[in-house]
């Protein structure tokens, strides 16, 4: 889409890109107030922009000199805002307000130098995507990741990615230049040999009649994700959000919402399992739901690897429809070959099957729009709202964001069409069933239909937006804009594992536009839509990646997969430049999964994955398995940190208090806070809170900080130390390593009467707070699950309670 | 020419290298079924190894007489690289690459240099140009001198890979650009491959039926690294290879150079008369290469390069000059006078600058004749000398021609009378860095260091030991 005689547009877009930048870096290790101002005077800037974008552009051409004043006024208008921000109350609002103007002029003159080199770069049809092409560059490649590698981000609670970046431009340079490079030399050989061989193999690929093709396509996916599974995750859930699922799942299985609550809810806590008043997981029905059905036919660990296969018969659905067969079988060929994508496919996360919904309705919507028979427009619109409602029941944001997105798209056609507008009313209905269904879950569960268990868990401070997270770290809109970027950066490191960045791939494809594709610009918008919202959220979600934005990733990869098809229509067949652009996807999956370059492509991802997280790999004991042991009580040891939270849950202090108190105060003082709680009769959970915060000294950082096993145990001096700390500690080094308890709560048994039962039953090992079950298991054999320090390798044995060993 | 046997000649004398001195010692002092069947280190440039003993048995174990192999390869490089680049980019481009090889710093430093990588050039020039007579028809001579000179360059040092299948896979892609016509002729490139692997294979049997194929292959310097670190290290090897070419030249004019070749690169379908380039070839075997082994080689391993990069800049300089018409009349008329004036330009800075004395490649100790000279006045029995690498070999290989025990530098210090450090701080040592674990610390036992010697870039150190008489 961009004039070849525009060499000094480009060079005042870089010229825009770099004073766009500028406030950005200065701010990146300022205080908190300065970053916010600058995120400010951003906003205000781009809304000013695009305001006076919208309010002239109906008089004709608006110049860009209005767009600069509107920039300007943009960013004076949000010194309004000065003192309602929480983030400015300790500054003096002349030093706030001078730094968003400051601010303001630097964007408006960057808005201004990228507007006019965009107006020499691109026709006009074009703009707005190119403008949009431009930010995910800026934001995913160069130069808005280099705020990640500054120490602010740490300080801002944001995990680290320095490596990972570091990596990943060694491998998008020397990699790119050493691995791809090669093969794209290879093709400016002379004579018309890549013409005859491309034809020859696209005809080939084209020639498979499309059931086959459809068949192999899930086939192939579906072995692949379960692959993943066995290889990197040994089939097993290897993460708390897993586990509390299968654990809802096993509560909906046993004919239960949730389960009522243990008395001894500390043995069997996790983190983001409700205990109290009943006994759930935080998530919304829905994904348990799913995983209900996985358990119900014993192939829960196929459950994902499934809708894995589905989700890419979906992307092929899509595409067939829209861009037709070609680009549709090569954009399935890239989904079901994307790493990241089989790599969720083969845990139990809930992940999958909102993408699969979602692309489900993605595929749907050009049947709606296209289909002629009101009949299929009716059913298409169905499905769209079913799936949606169904996403949103198992991820309740990102059913939100499609069913915006993809009911903007629906009203736009509905508005023109009455037709349209009623086969509307089948998918609203079709979605308001799965929804109603979740917010009577919620209504029967928390009280409220839109109380979710996140807020139950971890009060008001879980939701989306700026403002304090459960554990006490701002959520400010610096942190917003970190995590949007790494997100968007890190999957280049994973979606594809290419030696190119697939974002790279997408924005040079959209480049070669002649004029936006509407259902480019849909998909598009799915995924800045994703990275957007979720940069709201504070949690920093990262497994297998930014997992934040796994629903939008079949998006980017139909964009990637369609770079080549959009370059080679605007170029000449058989210049070097055609040749490159048909060639580099193939040679990008290619090196990326038959070179075993770890940690670098598929299979170093996947040993990664399998290397990791081995304290979540453990079988139960074998004389449990084998029936040599039974009616048994196990106990398994985490570290001395984790024993304590448990404690402080089980004394009714929520998870974020929890997390607080275990950050900021000095171990032993907390854990005899909690001692003298679990004395005390039973009171009101804010008393005890007010009560422990009162009694525990805080933790002070310095050299003569004892050092223990456990290193989130924090202990100020040796004065600290008490003779049950002291236990505790022994405790931790009485054993080589500790034993993760989330997987063991998944092999106990819940009883017709909602009780935990069965041949053993799986608790913590909370030390002298074990006695408390003696009532209770005391007619069953006690043992310990540990590995023991003699031990040369890190598999659990079991012993007898009183064992010394 | 002239000018090239000048310089290398001038510094034929220069005090021995590390590498080098190890390559007498380890392995040319030995007997000759010893030398080509030793492999401690890689060191061993097996074939160039033989040619330094026969040189030294004829002419004695002296440097220049060391180096002379490496001499004559250098020297003979200087013709060749002017043959074989004619061949890819025309007369004009290829007296350019002979003025540069002629005068490249780093060609000067391996031509005198007992070390086997001038051989390596001129092996991979001599397969340019049986390369490119196998593209434009072979003769069964060519075959059979490609497969000679692949494996000769590879038991000369195993590096060879890279030129070798470089020009290997320049054929190929050539042939196989010839159409079906070329098809036999694929053929006999497989099997002239085949029979120098072979070759090869026979002439490294001593070594490996000795040492076993890790000693080729899995050494510590060629094995291959993890991929982070592979991908880290390599643009600085890279790096430093691209600057080794311009040794003692102004980093302006190689930065010049460098844009000329990259437009002849960019132009190369019209400068040479191949369909398909060596440029492109070498590229991609070496990434190939460096890809299946992920090991980042030696800055040095590239030096074969050098001649195809200095044609390429030179045909980039005449494809620019072209195209301006007084510059191009200029060119025209008086090219060899600008040529020559351009080579005693390039040998005046490389001479003036010193950069080839001044050189660290392959390990340096510049003071090694003066220092073993002082060492072998002052030493008596039971002394000991404490040196550090590069320092040891030279001054072992100095010694050793003075006459001196060679267990001065290996006996226990536990029973030295004296110690002397050697501290080369031409090569950045300290004296801690030379004695820090030595039993000289122990002052109980040593005296404070007292200066032996200090000489233009190093300085003798002697400790004393407090009760010498008991020893």
């Amino acid at each position: 889409m961009h004039r070849s005689t525009s060499r000094s547009g480009w060079f005042l877009l870089a010229l825009g890109a770099v004073a766009l930048f500028v406030p950005l870096a200065a701010a990146s290790n300022a205080g908190r107030a300065t970053q916010t101002a600058t995120m400010l005077a951003l906003v205000g800037a781009l809304a000013g922009t695009a305001l006076s974008e919208m309010a002239l552009r109906r008089r004709g051409f608006v110049g860009a000199v209005w767009l600069l004043i509107g920039a300007l006024a943009g960013s004076v208008a949000a010194c309004a805002l000065i003192r309602v921000i929480h983030d400015f109350d300790a500054s003096a609002f002349a030093a706030v307000a001078t730094r968003i103007l400051l601010c303001g002029v630097c964007y408006a003159l960057a808005i201004l130098l990228i507007v006019v080199g965009a107006r020499r770069v691109f026709p006009r049809a074009m703009r707005g995507l190119a403008y949009a092409v431009i930010a995910l560059l800026l934001l995913s490649l160069f130069p808005a990741p280099t705020l990640l590698m500054q120490p602010s981000a740490l300080q801002l609670n944001v995990t680290d990615v320095r490596t990972q970046l570091h990596a990943g431009f060694l491998y998008w340079t020397v990699g790119s230049a050493l691995l791809v490079l090669p093969f794209l030399a290879l093709t400016t050989l002379p004579g018309d040999w890549f013409e005859r061989w491309w034809d020859s193999s696209a005809q080939s690929v084209m020639d498979i009649p499309t059931r086959t093709f459809v068949a192999g396509l899930v086939g192939i996916t579906f072995v692949l994700a379960a692959a993943f599974s066995w290889y990197s995750f040994d089939a097993r859930p290897t993460t708390a959000d897993e586990i509390a699922q299968l654990w809802h799942a096993r509560i909906l299985l046993s004919g239960r919402l949730a389960l009522p609550p243990d008395p001894d809810p500390e043995f069997f806590a996790i983190d983001n399992i409700v205990d109290r008043p009943i006994w759930m997981s935080q998530f919304p029905i829905g994904g348990p739901l799913v995983m209900a059905l996985g358990l119900a036919v014993h192939a829960a660990w196929l459950l994902n690897p499934l809708l894995t296969a589905i989700t890419s018969w979906n992307v092929y659905r899509f595409c067939r429809r829209v861009y037709g067969e070609a680009q549709a079988r090569v954009a399935a060929c890239v989904v079901s070959l994307s790493p990241m994508l089989l790599l969720m496919g083969g845990t139990y996360m809930n992940h999958t099957p909102t993408a699969c919904l979602v692309t489900l309705a993605l595929a749907e919507l050009p049947e709606w729009v296209l289909a002629e028979d009101s009949r299929a427009r009716t059913r298409a619109s169905a499905v769209i709202g079913g799936s949606i409602g169904l996403a949103l029941a198992i991820r309740p944001l990102d059913g939100v964001i499609a069913a915006l997105l993809f009911g903007l798209v629906m009203l736009r056609f509905a508005v023109r069409d009455r037709d349209r507008a009623r086969s509307l009313l089948a998918g609203i209905a079709a979605g308001a069933v799965p929804v109603a269904l979740l917010l009577a879950a919620n209504w029967a569960t928390t009280g409220s239909p839109t109380r979710f268990g996140y807020e139950v868990l971890w009060g008001a401070d879980h939701s989306l937006g700026l403002h304090d997270d459960p554990t006490g770290h701002p959520h400010t809109a610096w942190r917003a804009l970190l995590l949007g970027v790494k997100y968007a950066a890190q999957l280049n490191w994973i979606v594809t594992t290419w030696p190119v960045p697939v974002t790279l791939i997408v924005c040079a494809g959209l480049l070669f536009s002649l004029r936006p594709n509407r259902w480019d610009v849909l998909l598009l918008a799915m995924f800045a839509a994703q990275v957007t919202a979720y940069a709201f959220y504070w949690h920093d979600g990262q497994f297998i990646g930014p997992r934040f934005v796994f629903t939008a990733v079949p998006a980017l990869l139909v964009l990637a997969a369609r770079a080549p098809f959009i370059a080679t229509s605007r170029l000449s067949r058989g210049t070097t430049p055609w040749r490159i652009a048909v060639a580099i996807i193939p040679v990008c999956l290619a090196v990326a999964w038959l070179r075993n370059m770890p940690p670098f492509g598929v299979r170093g991802l996947a040993r990664e994955f399998r290397e990791s997280r081995s304290r979540l790999k453990l079988d139960p004991p074998r004389e449990i398995r084998t029936g040599a042991v039974t009616n048994a009580l196990v106990f398994v040891q985490e570290g001395a940190a984790t024993r304590l939270l448990h404690r402080l849950w089980g004394v009714g202090v929520s998870r974020s208090a929890a997390a607080r108190l275990l950050a900021d105060a000095d171990g032993c003082s907390l854990l005899e806070a909690t001692r003298a709680e679990e004395l005390a009769p039973t009171a009101d959970t804010a008393a005890r809170l007010a009560r422990i915060r009162e009694r525990v000294k805080p933790f002070v950082r310095g050299p003569g900080n004892l050092k223990v096993p456990d290193p989130n145990f924090h202990i100020t001096t040796r004065e600290s130390l008490t003779g049950a700390c002291t236990q505790e500690i022994a405790l931790d080094v009485r054993v080589r390593n500790t034993v993760a308890y989330g997987s063991f709560l998944l092999l106990n048994q819940i009883d017709r009467d909602g009780a935990i039962d069965g041949r053993a039953v799986y608790v913590m090992n909370l030390g002298e707070r074990n006695e408390a079950l003696r009532r209770r298991f005391g007619a069953r054999s006690w043992y310990r699950y540990e590995v023991p320090l003699s031990s040369k390798d890190s598999l659990p044995v079991l012993v007898p309670y009183e064992s010394p060993r | 020419m002239a000018l090239g046997v000048v310089l290398r000649v001038a510094y034929l004398w220069q005090p021995m290298r590390y590498d080098e001195s190890v390559t007498y010692m380890y392995f040319a002092r030995l007997a000759w079924n010893d030398a080509v069947a030793t492999y401690t280190y890689p060191n061993n440039h097996v074939l160039h190894t033989l040619l330094v003993k026969a040189s030294s048995i004829f002419f004695g174990p002296s440097p220049a007489a060391l180096r002379l192999p490496a001499l004559l390869a250098g020297v003979a490089g200087i013709p060749v690289t002017y043959v074989a680049m004619r061949l890819l980019y025309g007369g004009r481009a290829a007296l350019f690459a002979a003025a540069v090889s002629a005068t490249a710093g780093s060609l000067i430093l391996y031509s005198t240099n007992a070390r086997g990588y001038s051989m390596v050039v001129l092996a991979f020039l001599l397969l340019v140009i049986v390369g490119a007579r196998i593209v434009e028809g072979a003769t069964a001579s060519d075959w059979l001198a490609l497969a000679l000179l692949g494996a000769l360059g590879t038991w000369t040092i195993p590096t060879m890979l890279y030129p070798f299948g470089a020009v290997v896979l320049w054929i190929g892609l050539s042939l196989l650009a010839d159409g079906r016509s070329r098809r036999r002729d694929v053929r006999r490139l497989g099997a002239a491959v085949v029979i120098s692997a072979l070759l090869t294979l026979a002439l490294y049997s001593p070594i490996l039926q000795r040492e076993g194929v890790a000693a080729l292959t899995r050494n510590k310097f060629v094995a291959s690294s993890g991929w982070f670190e592979f991908f880290s290290q390599l643009p600085a090897t890279l790096g430093d290879a691209v600057a080794s070419w311009s040794l003692g030249i102004s980093p302006i004019v190689s930065l010049l150079l460098a844009l000329c070749a990259v437009v002849a690169l960019a132009r190369h379908a019209s400068l040479s008369r191949f369909r398909v380039g060596l440029p492109l070839a070498v590229f991609v075997w070496c990434a190939w290469l460096l890809a299946v082994n992920h090991r980042a080689p030696f800055a040095r391993v590239w030096i074969w390069m050098l001649p195809l990069v200095a044609a390429l800049a030179g045909a980039g300089v005449l494809h620019l000059t072209a195209g301006r018409k007084r510059l191009g009349r200029l060119v025209e008329q008086r090219f060899t006078m600008l040529i020559v004036a351009f080579a005693l330009a390039a040998a005046t800075s490389v001479v003036v600058s010193r950069a080839v004395l001044l050189s660290l490649e392959t390990g340096t100790f510049r003071d090694a004749p003066q220092a073993a000279a002082i060492l072998a006045r002052t030493l008596g029995r039971g002394d000991r000398v404490l040196t550090a690498i590069p320092t040891n070999a030279p001054l072992a290989y100095y010694l050793d021609q003075l006459g001196v025990a060679d267990n001065m530098l290996t006996n226990d210090e536990r029973g030295a009378a004296r110690i002397v450090a050697v501290v080369n701080q031409a090569e950045g040592q300290t004296l801690d860095d030379v004695a820090g674990r030595s039993i000289v610390h122990d002052s109980t036992h040593f005296s404070d260091p007292r200066l032996l010697a200090q000489l233009p870039a190093s300085a003798l150190v002697i400790f004393d030991r407090r009760d010498a008489s008991k020893h």
